[in-house]
């Protein structure tokens, strides 16, 4: 990749290079970008989401998924690797692909400094385009906050839930997901001190 | 403000340096924050937003501020200066002559340098403003502006997008086009067309 201008990768070359590499790479409009590595925080609050979703959908015809599977956003030529889905019916892999959704219920994405900008703004704006995405949620590591995006018809709703007291609640999935169980044994920063320094 | 650790200032003291300055600054948690000079774009898009409203306003008793006005945040202990402000006048007469406590609707003009900021911390902040209906973010990157509205129990995001488009704000009963928010500003160019791919080396 030292040639410059950089050369555009389709779609299929993309796939090809990401399934033989050994780490994994996002792709957007012709260019393949490395994903890098966790924290223990954002890894352990990934795991919990997944397993909070899991115990929630049990015996539902909805699922969860980890960070393993890719989605693919048609629309803005993209493959993305979300933190955690949830994939509902039996019809959201791409025809004669099985590493691959691009009709994923619900989008969660775990915040971290390096990546918040892009999850709030390029990556919300590239999942909006995916009809079938209801929520899109986002998960604070600074604070025991989650912010829930609805879809909803014109527009989408915004709701919060903050303290490991509170519970988000997923009308689409007729469920709620306590917080404690998202951040549990997950380690968080101390709260910014208000009052005097030094 | 080389010494380790910052010293916490307070409110009053923030004021009385600020009223002082030469150039702006916005205050959280004791601490002073510079703001940096805008683009030619955000300019623009600041005083055309400016006038769009002030129209659209007009005799029905509101004001509009522009990035002149510092706005406090007293859950937070913060002045920040948004790109703009509409208040009640009755509010706007209540209180300090400068800095704003009840703006009603809030916009900010995003940039690469902010946006993370205006989308995170800043929401943040002008959700514990009750007074404040709406929040706007306006693109400089394409035409595109997204409006949060204060909802029971949440915000309600619409967007609208391309110069054909305009943004209604309910709570105010008005409608802005893009057309005039973005009058006489000039977008980047979009990415190459995928079509072209490959016919570039």
């Amino acid at each position: 990749m030292a040639a410059n201008p950089i050369p555009y990768l389709s779609e299929e070359q993309y796939l090809a290079l990401d399934r033989a590499a050994e780490v994994r790479s996002e792709y957007h409009e012709g260019q393949m970008y490395a994903m890098a590595g966790g924290s223990d925080a954002h890894a352990t609050t990934g795991g919990n989401l997944f397993a909070e979703f899991r115990q929630a959908l049990r015996g539902k015809s909805c699922r969860p998924v980890n960070n393993d599977l890719r989605a693919r956003i048609p629309k803005t030529n993209s493959c993305v690797y979300p933190d955690a889905m949830v994939l509902c019916g039996a019809a959201d892999q791409l025809a004669g692909k099985n590493d691959i959704v691009d009709s994923p219920h619900l989008i969660v994405e775990v915040l971290s400094p390096s990546s918040e900008k892009f999850d709030r703004g390029a990556k919300f704006a590239m999942y909006k385009t995916l009809e079938s995405c209801h929520e899109y949620m986002l998960v604070s590591q600074d604070e025991p906050l989650v912010e829930l995006f609805s879809r909803r018809p014109g527009g989408w709703f915004l709701t919060e839930a903050h303290g490991l007291d509170a519970s988000i609640r997923i009308e689409s999935l007729d469920l709620a997901i306590p917080l404690a169980g998202i951040y549990e044994r997950v380690a968080l920063p101390e709260p910014l001190d208000s009052g005097p320094r030094g | 403000m080389a010494t380790n650790p910052l010293p916490y200032l307070s409110e009053d003291a923030y004021l009385a340096i600020e009223r002082e300055a030469e150039t702006k600054s916005e205050y959280h948690h004791g601490q002073i924050f510079a703001m940096s000079g805008g683009t030619n774009s955000h300019s623009r898009i600041g005083v055309n937003v400016c006038a769009e409203f002030r129209q659209a306003v007009r005799g029905r008793g509101c004001s509009v501020t522009n990035s002149d006005l510092r706005l406090r945040i007293p859950k937070q202990g913060s002045y920040v200066y948004p790109d703009m402000m509409i208040s009640r006048d009755e509010s706007a007469s209540q209180s300090q002559s400068d800095f704003a406590e009840k703006p009603i609707l809030i916009a900010e003009v995003l940039s690469p340098s902010t946006e993370l900021y205006d989308r995170g911390v800043k929401f943040a902040l002008y959700k514990t403003v009750e007074s404040c209906r709406e929040y706007m973010l306006i693109s400089q990157s394409e035409p595109l502006v997204e409006l949060f509205s204060r909802q029971p129990g949440g915000w309600l995001l619409t967007e609208a997008r391309g110069l054909d488009a305009s943004i209604r704000i309910e709570s105010l009963g008005c409608e802005i086009p893009l057309s005039g928010i973005y009058e006489n500003v000039t977008f980047p160019e979009p990415p190459p067309d995928p079509s072209l791919a490959g016919k570039i080396e």
